[in-house]
């Protein structure tokens, strides 16, 4: 598993973590990410349990297990958090945010040692050593009860499956042709995302925010021009199409 | 600065018996990494250190042999690493298949415990023997997989003190370089420093696998 420094100022990194070419072909591609301060660390959509193993051995490059004190799932789908079963039983000292309204589903992974922490559906934050991290609701993007994440500080938004492409691991990590781009995806927007409401209410939530690097968790992210014109094609794309 | 891997304490009583392989493993990977990423390095020096002994010419006759088996050593290293983390992946998939497979035992072990209808117990008999047997495949897979790791890692560590005698030789042959004295010092230094760097690496994977 790849993992590359997508932030640094100091003890703040933003690391993204994928491009597994030992990955199964049967399993989507996942971006993790994981973001450490000094003494702390937290691990954003940790994957699926196919993925603990270089998901682990990735980590541990960076930080020591000790460091690991939070995670987080942005909704309940098996890429997202299947693997907790396996962190619970790993992390010693460990919090999961998570959205509320999945707490009684989530929990079926197995969690006896993690404490998890419900994220209200207004959002939230947690603090690493002073670094700040906002939970962005992003309700029905796709799931009922889904978060993003923003750093202000390091100017980066996680955006879950908003902004997702489906393409090989080989691609470049961020976008540089956007018109190119679309194609990988605009089925996926069209057939996971169910309402032009929330998605309009994410897009003017969103402009809102100070963003460099708006970073999803399947294929590239996007950099500088390529995230006004995100927002721009997606405020114009109808979703929920499949009825 | 010391690197996040020597961070971890990796003892059997810390953790969960179905995660401790995956953090013994995940060590040796992490540690590897580092070793891999050093040995690169090393490689690049050789380039660097072959480009200055045509430059010294005369001077440096001898080390320009030498930036041939640094750069040698430092592919072989690379080789190894890469050949470690392979072995590594595979020890993780044999960790979680047996996990999986104790988990089944455990809970066909509780149907058990809930039939009474003997047609029925003796077929979930037949299927936990097969699981056992299974258990026992994974056994062998998981020792033969370790083996196999041992062995590339003290490959790597017997090539650590040969490059430890080119460090030494490079910097006899620095002292005869005249005006290169200083680079063809920084480059035995390097050498010398990216040895104990890979070796750090490969004792303390070797200290890990002998955890299991």
């Amino acid at each position: 598993m790849r993992s590359i420094s997508i932030f640094k100022d100091g003890d703040h990194e933003w690391i993204m973590m994928g491009r597994d070419p030992e990955k199964p072909d049967q399993i989507i591609d996942t971006n993790q990410y994981m973001v450490t301060t000094a003494s702390q660390a937290i691990i954003l959509d940790p994957g699926g349990i196919e993925l603990y193993a270089p998901m682990l051995a990735a980590v541990l490059r960076h930080v020591p297990l000790e460091n690991i004190r939070y995670l987080f799932a942005s909704h309940q789908d098996p890429d997202i958090i299947s693997s907790l079963g396996l962190w619970d039983k790993t992390l010693q000292n460990a919090t999961l945010y998570a959205p509320w309204l999945w707490e009684s589903f989530i929990r079926h992974f197995g969690m006896d040692n993690i404490k998890y922490h419900s994220i209200k559906d207004e959002g939230g934050s947690v603090d690493l050593d002073g670094c700040t991290l906002q939970f962005v609701p992003a309700h029905y993007l796709h799931s009922s009860g889904n978060f993003h994440v923003y750093d202000s500080r390091a100017k980066i938004l996680m955006s879950g499956d908003v902004g997702a492409a489906l393409e090989p691991i080989s691609a470049p990590v961020f976008v540089e042709d956007f018109a190119k781009h679309v194609d990988y995806m605009r089925g996926f927007h069209q057939r996971w995302m169910p309402s032009n409401r929330a998605k309009h209410n994410w897009i003017a939530r969103v402009r809102e925010l100070d963003i460099e690097i708006m970073a999803p968790q399947h294929g590239r992210l996007f950099r500088g021009e390529a995230i006004a014109e995100f927002l721009e094609w997606f405020s114009n794309l109808d979703v929920g199409t499949a009825v | 600065m010391q690197p996040a891997y020597l961070k971890n304490t990796v003892s059997r009583h810390q953790y969960d018996e179905r995660v401790f392989t995956f953090v013994v493993v995940a060590n040796i990977s992490a540690a590897l990494y580092d070793a891999q990423a050093e040995a690169k390095k090393l490689s690049l020096t050789a380039k660097n250190a072959r480009v200055l002994a045509i430059r010294a010419g005369e001077l440096a006759s001898g080390f320009k042999v030498i930036t041939n088996f640094i750069d040698e050593f430092a592919h072989k290293t690379i080789g190894f690493a890469e050949q470690v983390h392979s072995v590594s992946l595979k020890i993780s998939l044999i960790a979680r298949q047996t996990s999986d497979i104790r988990d089944l035992i455990k809970r066909t072990d509780f149907s058990l415990s809930k039939l009474d209808n003997d047609i029925a117990r003796q077929h979930i008999l037949h299927v936990r023997e097969q699981q056992a047997n299974q258990l026992d495949e994974y056994d062998i897979q998981f020792r033969k997989a370790c083996g196999m790791l041992e062995s590339l890692l003290l490959e790597i560590t017997d090539q650590m003190r040969a490059a430890t005698f080119i460090a030494s030789t490079s910097k006899v042959e620095a002292v005869q370089a005249g005006a290169y004295r200083e680079n063809l010092n920084s480059v035995a230094l390097g050498i010398s420093r990216a040895s104990q760097t890979i070796n750090q690496a490969a004792k303390h994977c070797l200290e890990c696998l002998h955890s299991f």
